[in-house]
């Protein structure tokens, strides 16, 4: 059986813990854990990839305990979760090799909170319990709030502050509808409550659902109340930026959504509700973003954007939305990915406080960063035939065909945005006029290696048809995972 | 049945209810984080009441099964307390991690005035 | 062996070769040249046995391409361009920078072009389109220029605003139709209201691209700020494909049935919708010329000038008759053809002598012979004067408006073509002719391989001024092809005319009357030259006691018409460019707004929160 699939938990804790024993045999050693752990978490999803391939792919669960759900936890596993298991183990590995000498003295407490985040996202994914959701959710903020405040600067204390302000209420706003949806189910497991959820009364469900959703849209960067993401991402450490750009807010979304879907059997008005919060999100990042001179705080804005994007995808509520808006998270989290450790790996090399002017004519410099950073602009704004643009295409016809022309018009609307600002910030890395920058020319392998090996997975995204064909209906499938809430059901608790 | 018995019948939800208002009044009128902190915390009691609350039934015990007396039948939902523990645990370290980020504040801008800690914004 | 997939595997194979001996100057160019010369000697082998033949190619159900004579005629047109292009490039580019990339993101867009072209769902037309675009925007990034960034942005924005406009009326076009092919269009299951929409976002994709205005605000930056080969290509090649994916779109796969629905004019006898078109092409045509009258800089000249000639074949399209669509046809050649030579030879000019303004030029015709030839012929063909071919679409233009009663356009689409000639002269006026600048004295020719490029098309358009009808012959068949439904007119072509309702236009016997008087008028003047040689310099003038020396500047050249359209200056401050840099400059001050939203302060944060949540529970519990 599949069991040691609580390992992808079990293993990141235990190694988290481990790094201050470690960290006294030798200081050098904790920087390496990292990289072992998201290693091995990779293996672990791809062996877990190829078991539900030989299993038809039905989603399996793992019984923790080995109590029967719904009495124990049980973890659910199917090709949405091991999408992300793969996005999170890859890109986290990638984030680990180029972290290693980036954070300036980072210790061996940076590592263990580096992995605690990981590891909550890792169990946000593939949790079936709501309240073991909760925990996780809160795993990953604490450790967020104290990765954010990891340079001690008054920027990024002053970003933790905000965050740690917002995200205690969410996580009020999350356990106060846990508490009513246990109360009127008397159950804790998402199939379970799922079952139950059209008995309760329709005034508890949705006081529920909005305390939920509220809470939720928190973590998911929405727009009214996702306040503290530019903050956050400007003044975090670098690598820290890229994981809640690339993985934490995807798994928040994914539990967004198995919230919505399966535990509420969300209906219309609902949907229609969040894929308003959606447009407007996209609208207002993509809008702030356009005359932002700090590179950082520009991916940030762009990131609120394309979350929004992927929201208002998966909100359409058909399959190949759903589809379209998985298949945008695994895109934007490797382009951002690229984006943000290119950058990142440009500002170290010119002096300067990372204000996008600061990089100006570095491709002259440093022809391989910048050439992948452009190529990555021009994959995420959709450029047929790289990979954006089928992601953008099965978003696009799924919202059309919901019947909402003028959403439409509205993503095409914030692209073009969105074009305007990622080519401006191209103009800039390219402009040959004079150098006033000093470089200090060092090429770091463990750097050059995360950032090509992402454009390389671009590539085969975007070129490879045969791969794309197969890809798209494991895209279908894990779409039906996240919709199907019968099939979950019935998956949980057995028939 | 009066609304005094009735407030009197929910006076836990009523009282949960109450602390996270003062709570909130504290997090959206007051400027100084440590008050801000302080309401956080009032809310985060409120929810704890509140959830607590949601599985005590009038009369009956703590479900302790190596009490003889104890049956299923006179004991209450034990769930929303395990749920509570774990909540106040977590309470507790986002509030210490809190503080300890207010200090560091405090030292780097010497003030704890919230709307004058605004470096970062547009 | 499928004529479609031989095609792209050359064409690859071209792009790849630009890609892996980018540094190797000779074998990357050769390698170029070859695949292109040979993809279009096989387009051209092809392009008879299979006309009228439906050669189709799908890729999974998804991708349809269509190997027809009316693609071909587009593709063998890209690809000679782009051959010429190329060609000249090879000096052009010579040590410039960026002279490496210039070759892969040339073929890009060749690629992007030649995919578009054959495509027949509107999926992969799409495709190629962005494809086409971003290489193009690419290429110009590759400039010289110094602003070059601002006018690339412009472009690829406004062309990024096109295409998406093209992307959404496609989508509903699906969302309807449940496909994404041409010929799956079916107009009974919209409305007259949906029609109307889609026409319009379709053409404004299509107006865009071809620079109609008032959406040619990014033609003369882009076009000027170009390497100028390519500027030859983007101009002779590239701005067709608006006028192509307006002829697919359309005639092709809306239909004119289903266009006439959206509101027919009995007066006219055409649609609402295409009589817009039309006034928009005169519009195009009258300023684009004014515009170009006033230019001083050559470039932007030609550039405003390209504007001005894509407004009549946006005419012909408007018109939707046979007489009209082969005006438009016939002229895509003959602009292609003459654009190319003149960007080329302007090129030329640049390259040797590093000035891009009128004034600063004169009297090279000694020092590039072959170059003014080229011009002439060009700038015959560009006026429309009888003996070449730029007059047979003026005549079928007019005709065509005409039929349609529109005579008020056509009054001002003559007054446009006379325009024309106005700033055509200038480029033998002011660039070969009067006095030659001390510093030019000694300018080379141009290189050779841009004299090559320059005479080719030179002599494309004798021969099209003395046998229109054969391409006329080919672009009867298109109109067939491409299942027009209703046309009462066509245009009957014989061996050396072609007839239509209004006329009868023989170019063979007026070249050939032409031909024979100018030989005959040579040989007399040469005779009379003989007789008494007396040969007058240039400084040879009696002037009030003064001695001229060289630098004394003798012709003028600057604000060369001011003498006509001074009074129209102030007027151009009024330019639909201004208007948009003005909505551009509104909107960015609007997001400066927006992201004020974005407080700083953390308690204006829980207070959104608040809000939220007030305004969610609103939602859900009423």
């Amino acid at each position: 059986m599949v069991d040691y699939a609580i390992l992808l938990i079990a293993l990141p804790l235990f190694a988290a813990f481990l790094i201050p024993l470690v960290a006294m045999v030798n200081k050098n050693w904790p920087k390496y854990i990292p990289i072992l752990v998201t290693a091995f978490n990779s293996v672990l999803s791809i062996n877990l990839l190829l078991y539900l391939n030989a299993h038809n792919g039905t989603p399996f669960i793992v019984k923790i305990g080995g109590f029967i759900p719904p009495f124990g936890i049980n973890l659910f596993i199917g090709y949405l979760a091991i999408i992300l298991l793969m996005l999170i183990s890859f890109v986290g590995l990638m984030i680990s090799l180029y972290t290693i000498n980036t954070v300036k003295d980072a210790e061996s407490r940076y590592y263990m909170l580096f992995i605690l985040l990981l590891m909550g996202v890792t169990g946000l994914v593939i949790t079936g319990d709501l309240f073991n959701m909760f925990v996780f959710l809160e795993i990953t903020s604490i450790s967020a709030y104290s990765l954010t405040a990891y340079k001690r600067d008054g920027l990024s204390l002053e970003a933790s502050m905000k965050y740690i302000l917002i995200g205690s209420l969410a996580s009020v706003f999350v356990l106060i509808g846990i508490g009513v949806i246990y109360y009127s189910t008397h159950t804790l497991n998402i199939a379970d409550i799922s079952n139950h959820i059209n008995t309760v009364p329709k005034y508890i469900k949705m006081f529920s659902l909005s305390m939920l959703l509220i809470g939720l849209a928190i973590e998911a960067e929405l727009f009214p109340v996702n306040g503290w993401v530019p903050d956050v991402y400007q003044a975090s450490p670098t690598p820290v930026t890229t994981i809640f750009s690339s993985i934490v807010v995807k798994a928040t979304i994914y539990v967004f959504f198995r919230v919505l879907f399966t535990v509420f059997r969300a209906d219309l008005t609902v949907m229609n509700f969040v894929m308003g919060l959606g447009v407007i999100t996209l609208l207002i990042g993509e809008i702030s973003a356009l005359k932002q001179v700090n590179i950082k705080r520009m991916l940030a804005y762009s990131s609120i954007g394309q979350v929004g994007l992927i929201v208002i995808a998966i909100s359409s509520y058909s399959s190949m939305g759903v589809a379209g808006g998985i298949y945008q998270m695994i895109n934007h989290a490797i382009f951002k990915g690229i984006l943000f450790l290119g950058t990142a790996y440009m500002i170290t090399s010119v002096s300067g406080t990372g204000k996008i002017s600061d990089l100006k004519g570095i491709a002259q410099k440093m022809p391989i960063s910048s050439f992948i950073v452009s190529f990555s602009i021009i994959a995420l704004l959709g450029v047929p035939p790289l990979t954006g643009f089928w992601a953008k295409m099965m978003i696009l016809s799924s919202v059309m065909s919901s019947g909402h022309q003028i959403i439409v018009a509205l993503i095409l609307f914030a692209t073009v945005v969105e074009a305007v600002y990622y080519l401006k910030f191209i103009a800039v890395i390219y402009d040959s006029s004079e150098i006033t920058n000093s470089f200090k020319s060092t090429i770091k392998f463990n750097k050059i290696v995360p950032i090509v090996l992402f454009a390389l997975t671009i590539i085969l995204f975007s070129v490879v048809p045969q791969f794309l064909v197969k890809f798209q209906d494991v895209l279908l499938k894990a779409a039906n995972e996240l919709t199907n809430v019968s099939s979950y059901i019935s998956i949980v608790l057995g028939s | 049945m009066s609304w005094v018995e009735t407030v009197y019948n929910y006076s836990y939800f009523v009282g949960a209810f109450g602390l996270i208002m003062i709570g909130l009044y504290a997090v959206m009128v007051k400027t100084n984080l440590i008050k801000i902190l302080i309401g956080i915390n009032l809310i985060d009691v409120g929810v704890n009441i509140f959830l607590v609350s949601l599985g005590y039934i009038k009369g009956k015990g703590a479900p302790i099964f190596s009490n003889a007396s104890v049956t299923p039948a006179n004991s209450i939902d034990p769930i929303p307390q395990a749920l509570v523990l774990t909540a106040i645990v977590i309470g507790v370290a986002v509030t210490a991690l809190s503080l300890s980020v207010i200090i560091k504040l405090y030292q780097h801008y010497k003030t704890l005035d919230i709307s004058k800690i605004r470096e970062m914004r547009w | 062996m499928n004529v479609l997939r031989t095609i792209a595997l050359i064409l690859s194979l071209g792009f790849l070769s630009s890609i892996l001996f980018y540094k190797i100057r000779e074998l990357r160019n050769l390698s170029i040249i070859a695949s292109l010369s040979v993809a279009l000697g096989f387009v051209i082998k092809f392009f008879g046995i299979y006309t009228g033949i439906k050669r189709a190619f799908s890729y999974k159900d998804l991708f349809y391409f269509k190997f027809d004579a009316f693609s071909n005629f587009f593709v063998v047109l890209i690809l000679g361009v782009g051959l010429l292009a190329i060609l000249a490039s090879w000096n052009y580019m010579k040590e410039k920078k960026g002279e490496t990339f210039f070759y892969v993101f040339f073929m890009l867009t060749i690629l992007g072009m030649v995919g578009l072209v054959y495509s027949r769902d509107m999926l992969s037309f799409f495709i190629g389109w962005e494809v086409m675009t971003m290489g193009s925007f690419l290429v110009i990034l590759q400039s010289n220029e110094k602003d070059r960034f601002k006018f690339a942005l412009r472009y690829f924005i406004i062309s990024l605003i096109g295409a998406y406009s093209l992307l959404w009326s496609m989508f509903i076009i699906y969302n309807k139709v449940h496909s994404f092919k041409f010929s799956a269009f079916n107009s009974s299951v919209f409305t007259k209201g949906e029609l109307t929409t889609l026409l319009i976002t379709i053409s404004i994709g299509f107006l865009i691209k071809a620079a109609i205005m008032p959406f040619h605000t990014w033609a003369s930056g882009a076009y000027s700020r170009s390497p100028l080969t390519f500027t030859a290509f983007f101009s002779g090649a590239m701005s067709k494909m608006g006028i192509y994916g307006l002829f697919i779109f359309l005639y092709g796969s809306i239909g004119l049935s289903a266009i006439y629905k959206t509101g027919y004019n009995e007066f006219f006898q055409t649609s609402y919708f295409q009589y817009t078109l039309v006034w928009l092409g005169v519009i195009t045509a009258f300023l684009g010329t004014l515009r170009a009258i006033l230019s001083e800089d050559i470039r932007v000249m030609l550039a405003y000038s390209s504007v001005g000639q894509l407004g009549y074949m946006l005419i012909g399209i408007g018109l939707g008759s046979t007489l009209g669509l082969t005006a438009t046809l016939f002229h895509v050649v003959t602009h292609g053809l003459f654009k190319t030579s003149l960007f080329i030879v302007v090129a030329a000019i640049i390259h040797r002598t590093g000035k891009t303004k009128f004034h600063e030029l004169g009297g090279l015709i000694n020092n590039m012979p072959i170059a003014f030839i080229a011009t002439l012929i060009s700038i015959i063909t560009l006026a429309g004067i009888p003996p070449l071919g730029g007059f047979a679409t003026k005549w079928l233009l007019y005709e065509a408006m005409i039929e349609k009663r529109m005579f008020f356009a056509t009054a001002i689409t003559m007054l446009a073509s006379i325009g024309a000639f106005l700033y055509a002269y200038r480029l033998i006026q002011n660039l070969f002719l009067g006095q030659r600048k001390l510093e030019h004295d000694d300018v080379k020719p141009a290189p050779l391989t841009m004299q090559i490029a320059m005479l080719i098309p030179a002599l494309g358009m004798v021969f099209l001024g003395f046998f229109p009808n054969l391409l006329i012959k080919y672009t009867n068949l298109f109109i067939e092809l491409i299942n027009i439904d209703f046309f009462k007119l066509g245009v009957k072509v014989t061996d050396t005319a072609f007839t239509n309702s209004y006329g009868y236009w023989n170019a063979f016997y007026l070249g050939s009357a032409v031909v024979i008087i100018f030989i005959v008028s040579t040989i007399y003047y040469n005779l009379q030259r003989r007789a008494k040689i007396y040969k007058i310099g240039q400084l040879d003038i009696y002037t009030a006691g003064e001695y001229v020396t060289r630098e004394t500047p003798l012709n003028y050249s600057f604000n060369f018409y001011g003498f006509i359209f001074d009074s129209l200056k102030p007027a151009i401050k009024y330019s639909v460019t201004n208007f948009i840099t003005r909505i551009s400059k509104e909107f960015i001050a609007l997001s400066d707004f927006v992201r004020r939203i974005y407080t700083g302060n953390g308690q204006h944060y829980a207070i959104f929160t608040m809000i939220f949540t007030i305004i969610t529970l609103i939602y859900f519990l009423s």
